[in-house]
């Protein structure tokens, strides 16, 4: 086929051009543009098969159709294989040509591109690299235009706002525009803001947008430019939730430590205190400067378990913290209780990093407690209910008793020379009585009584529903268990109880008045004796007189001479006849009336005023005994001495100047002493009754029996005479106990060569029987109240009379 | 045919598809630890495969570079799916498809003994890099000898880098001495892997890989097995989208045998709702042709969304790339 002829119409295309035989389908010309595209000269061709160079599936197919005759001509893009055995891509056209009547060819335009293709391959590679990177950040990004449609996102920006998938497969800005506004707390600030950023194109914006899903971002904006203009708006958002989170905690943790009122302090590994907050340095009394660098366990230590420095360390090495009850020792050096919680702070690595102390100042917590366990209800000794509930329980029987009329009655208890038991025996000693007696108590009670226990040595009993026989039916019962022997380890000793009654309503309708009248009463008793019980009558009122009132009454009588002296006769039992006198102190108050010794002789002993008091009798009995003296009455006068003027450095001094100043022989006073003031420093009082033995005086033992002399000292001191208490007089000659004891003194001042006196005779059978046991002396009703000095001397001249006539009449 | 049928059938293959895909990583686990059970395994895996395939050919080729997942387990998948429908139309014998189909699933079974980043050929790949990457082959031989692979599955994975003219490896075998089903084996593991390279960037429209194989890559397989592989795919394999000579586009979704340059298409049309679109024959439009392929991500979107069954989120940046795939007919 000859087509040198168009050779020069192929030169002239831009394309590469062959033309191609329709039979043989060989390249029967080709332009230049189309040897330096194949890099092939002419020759090389111009005479091969197309399908050689054009060889993909779809240029083989074509031309096998052209060759049947089902086309003649394509439009694609393909791959021309090189010299070299490489492609080039190329857009390639065929159409068929008709150069003449008889010559028909296939033209074959060629254009290369492969510059395009690698343009779009570097374009691709570009995308897929950015594309990385905008999936890689850490950043969700999105992309605007100027009016706000949606460009584009990245994964990361679908996350952080929980794209739903619908949304994402839907190209719907206003959709996705909804999604943002509803997942942000605050949309109308949400809107207004996207607003004003829209409306200023050039500002970088920066703010935080809190979602509902608690996700808190950070959205920063730049505008996009091109050239210069703005062509939209790149948005990323960052979750800083995590690092909110983490700021607010240290800056919450620093407000705590500023302002915790707990003592807080860090210590490093060695225990050196490195910071210590506002309460630590108050509860140390330093400011923080001299505080650091101060050691830590040298400030704590444990009450409970008794452990410190060291020991801390190793309960801390145990489990990392320790917490109880410790002692702190500030700068002041007085301890302070705390509660103490220690953490020892352990990195991954096991390393110790430091030490955290916090200190609570349990001082007034403690002060609480102890003030609750004071309005708690119970005494701790005895168990037995305390005031404050008896309180209660009276206050609630009192309404009951006024809503049901009836009765109910306080019981006023008071242990006879329980003091007296405790000095001598010791508290702990005393403490069992207090609990034995309390359990004697509670034995005596029926179910709807309480006995309560509301100081030392006082119980109140409230009787509810009962009057006032009841009431001494129940007290007379109390007053038998109580006296029972109690048996400590192996000693025994006999408890009495003075008690008085106040009865509802009799004696009072209020908690208070009932109480206090009830006390009254059992003043009484102790005054006339003890170991009784006694009703609350009216006229004791002055025994509510407050003892301030009856101190400076005492000193105003005594000044004034409203004390006198009255003298009970002791007779001695053989001879019947009066021996001697025992001085007792008697006060008639111009505005109170009489008043007994057992009101105000305590409260003189409580005041000190008892020294003053004490010489007065000692002067006016020697001054009596010197009276009697020279009127040739051999009468010796006995005078009680009280502990504080016993012991008072003078008294030795006083005796003997008071004896001489009266000119009285001493043989003619005798001084009674209690058990008590005996035992109480013996190498001294044996010193003192040896000099006042040497005065020439005579000594006595008191109300003895009911104190606990020792048998052995006793055998020491210079005395001459036991007195037999009135308590043990009381039941004789039927109370066998007291029959016993009495029997027992009188055999032992036998035993001791001492003579024995017995007080508080009252009838002629306890005489007898007192003469029967072989007692020396006694004194009492049954012979005479203590009587005026005159009327004594009067009952000394009838004696005498009926001395001297009884044998002339015999 | 309409458009929803075409929906429904891919939906089918697309289950299995997945379920392949899972069992195949469960087998690849176990290779090593439980050889013998892995074994059977894949053979329960390459039976189904050969049951299910039966009907759904073109389905099954459209869906092999629309798959996302493990890149290990969908490169074995869509090799074993190729070499079976290559294979049955090779007119293979039942027990040589399912010897071809266990060494198609397994061929690359050596790579597990290679570190991650020398999984995947690459040009940059030193020398010695290149040396450790062919390894493979000679690993994956060792593992199918502990599974007790039959002979004719062990040779594939064997022989599955060899090539016709001699320029593969390991041994370098050429023509004949490649056996017939490792000569199917190497021309779908090629076009797989230049459909779904390591660098997506690098991907090749399955039309453009067909013309690389028969061009560029011409000399390196059985002349008579890439014959009857594009007669298989066509020259626009199913699934391919595509431009048409008058600019509209379209996508593939048969393949004509007589008229491979004539395949039946659905051509992207605004007036006519996605459901009613209808599939045109091309062979019936003279002049109309196709002009090229184009990756379907680079379709606009509203012809992507019309075209495929899939969908695709919208405003990830990858979209972008359609403004590089030129002429937006929105």
């Amino acid at each position: 086929m000859n087509v040198e002829r168009w050779q020069s119409l192929l030169e002239g295309m831009i394309d590469a051009v062959w033309l191609v035989d329709p039979l043989t389908l060989h390249i029967v010309a080709a332009n230049r543009a189309a040897t330096s595209m194949l890099n092939r000269e002419p020759g090389d061709l111009i005479g091969r098969v197309v399908t050689e160079l054009a060889a993909t599936p779809e240029d083989q197919f074509f031309w096998k159709d052209v060759a049947a005759g089902l086309t003649d001509h394509i439009l694609s893009e393909t791959l021309i294989l090189l010299k070299d055995g490489s492609t080039v891509p190329v857009e390639r056209r065929v159409s068929r040509v008709k150069l003449s009547t008889e010559i028909v060819v296939y033209q074959v335009a060629i254009s290369n591109r492969a510059e395009q293709r690698r343009v779009e391959q570097e374009l691709e590679n570009l995308l897929a690299e950015l594309r990385a990177t905008l999936d890689s950040t850490a950043d969700g990004i999105l992309v605007t235009d100027t009016d706000g449609g949606v460009r584009g996102y990245n994964q990361r920006f679908a996350e952080l706002w929980d794209m739903p998938n619908e949304l994402m497969i839907r190209k719907d800005d206003a959709a996705t525009h909804a999604w943002m506004t509803q997942n942000v707390l605050n949309s109308a600030e949400y809107e207004s803001r996207i607003r004003t950023i829209a409306n200023s194109a050039l500002t970088e914006t920066r703010d935080v947008v809190a979602l509902r899903s608690g996700r808190i971002l950070e959205r920063v904006s730049m505008p996009q430019l091109a050239r210069g203009r703005p062509t939209g708006r790149v948005y990323s958002f960052r979750d800083i939730t995590q690092q909110l989170a983490n700021e607010s905690r240290l800056q919450l943790a620093a407000e705590v430590f500023e302002s915790s009122l707990d003592a807080i302090c860090v210590a490093d590994p060695q225990g050196v205190i490195a910071a210590a907050n506002p309460s630590f340095e108050r509860l140390y009394g330093l400011p923080v400067e001299q505080i650091k660098g101060r050691e830590l366990w040298k400030m704590i230590r444990s009450t409970q378990y008794a452990l410190s420095g060291q020991d801390f360390l190793k309960a801390l090495a145990h489990s990392n913290a320790w917490e109880g009850e410790a002692s702190f020792l500030p700068q002041s050096g007085d301890e302070v209780p705390i509660l103490a919680s220690l953490v020892r702070v352990v990195s991954q690595g096991k390393e110790i990093l430091h030490y955290i102390a916090f200190l609570k100042d349990t001082t007034e917590k403690l002060a609480a407690l102890q003030r609750i366990e004071e309005l708690a209800f119970s005494d701790p000794l005895t168990s037995l209910p305390n005031r404050a509930l008896l309180h209660e329980r009276i206050d609630f029987s009192l309404e009951l008793c006024e809503r049901e009329h009836k009765k109910c009655a306080i019981v006023f208890i008071d242990l006879d020379h329980f003091k007296k038991i405790n000095d001598s025996m010791g508290h702990i000693f005393g403490d069992q009585v207090l609990v034995e007696v309390a359990k004697r108590l509670r034995s005596c009670l029926r179910q709807s009584d309480t006995a309560a226990r509301t100081g030392g040595d006082e119980f109140v009993l409230l009787l509810h529903d009962t009057d006032a026989l009841g009431a001494e039916a129940m007290v007379n019962r109390v007053l038998q268990r109580v006296c029972e022997p109690v048996v400590l380890g192996d000693l025994t000793l006999t408890i009495t109880g003075s008690i008085g009654i106040a009865v509802y309503p009799f004696d009072g309708t209020t908690r208070d008045e009932l109480i206090k009248n009830a006390d009254t009463a059992m003043y009484q008793v102790k005054e006339r004796g003890r170991f009784n019980f006694r009703f609350y009558q009216r006229q004791m009122n002055v025994d509510s007189l407050s003892h301030i009132k009856l101190d400076s009454a005492m000193r105003a009588a005594l000044a004034q001479g409203d004390f006198l002296l009255r003298y009970q006769p002791q007779i001695d039992l053989e001879s019947g006849r009066i021996i001697g006198a025992e001085a007792l102190l008697r006060w008639h108050s111009k505005e109170l009336g009489d008043i007994s010794p057992g009101q105000f002789i305590p409260v003189a002993e409580e005041t000190g005023f008892i020294i003053a008091l004490g010489q007065w009798v000692l002067t006016e009995a020697v001054a009596q005994a010197a009276r009697w003296q020279a009127a040739g009455i051999g009468l010796v006068v006995a005078i009680n001495v009280s502990a504080l003027q016993f012991q008072s450095s003078s008294f030795i001094d006083s005796v003997a100047a008071a004896l001489s100043q009266a000119g009285l022989e001493p043989c003619r006073l005798e001084l009674e002493l209690t058990e008590s003031i005996l035992i109480h420093d013996i190498n001294e009082t044996l010193a003192r009754l040896q000099a006042l033995a040497q005065l020439g005086i005579s000594l006595s033992i008191d109300d003895f029996g009911t104190g606990y002399s020792s048998l052995t000292y006793l055998k020491r001191f210079p005395v001459q005479k036991l007195k037999i208490d009135r308590s043990f007089v009381n039941g004789l000659p039927d109370d066998e106990s007291d029959l016993a004891i009495a029997r027992a003194i009188i055999q032992l001042g036998l035993a001791l060569r001492l003579r024995v006196i017995a007080e508080g005779v009252e009838t002629e059978r306890q005489k007898d029987c007192l003469q029967d046991l072989g007692c020396h002396e006694y004194q009492g009703y049954f012979f005479a109240a203590a009587l005026d000095s005159r009327d004594l001397e009067a009952m000394l001249t009838e004696e005498d009379k009926d001395l001297q006539s009884g044998p002339g009449k015999v | 045919m309409l458009l929803g049928e075409q929906n429904a059938s891919l939906k089918v293959c697309e289950r299995q598809y997945s379920q392949a895909a899972k069992s195949y990583k469960q087998l690849l686990e176990q290779a090593k630890a439980q050889p013998d059970k892995s074994y059977a395994q894949s053979q329960v895996l390459v039976d189904e495969a050969i049951r299910q395939l039966q009907g759904l050919e073109e389905s099954s080729i459209r869906l092999l570079s629309e798959q996302a997942g493990d890149r290990a387990s969908l490169h074995s998948i869509n090799v074993l799916v190729l070499s079976l429908l290559l294979g049955k139309a090779c007119g293979l014998a039942e027990a040589d498809l399912q010897a071809l189909g266990i060494g198609a699933l397994l061929h690359d079974i050596g790579k597990q003994e290679l570190p991650n980043r020398l999984r995947w050929d690459d040009e940059q790949f030193s020398s010695a890099e290149k040396k450790l990457y062919q390894e493979h082959v000679r690993h994956g031989i060792a593992l199918g000898i502990k599974m007790e692979l039959p002979s004719a599955a062990l040779q594939c994975i064997a022989q599955h880098h060899e090539a016709a003219n001699g320029n593969g490896y390991p041994m370098r075998l050429s023509g004949e001495r490649i056996s017939p089903l490792a000569r199917i084996l190497t021309l779908t593991n090629q076009y797989d892997n230049l459909c779904n390279p390591g660098n997506p960037a690098a991907a090749q429209t399955p039309h453009e890989a067909l013309s690389t194989i028969f061009t560029r890559l011409k000399g390196r397989f059985d002349a008579q097995t890439m014959s009857v592989f594009i007669r298989m795919m066509g020259v626009y394999p199913p699934g391919s989208a595509v431009q048409l000579t008058d600019d509209r586009y379209a996508m593939v979704v048969s393949v004509n045998s007589s008229r491979p340059l004539k395949p039946r298409l659905i051509i992207y049309n605004p007036h006519i709702p996605k459901a009613e679109a209808l599939v045109v024959d091309l062979e019936q439009q003279a002049d109309l042709g196709v002009k090229r392929s184009i990756k379907p991500i680079q379709l606009p979107r509203q012809a992507l969304d019309y075209l495929s069954p899939r969908q695709h989120i919208c405003y990830f940046f990858e979209r972008a790339s359609s403004l590089a795939g030129g002429n937006d007919t929105s």
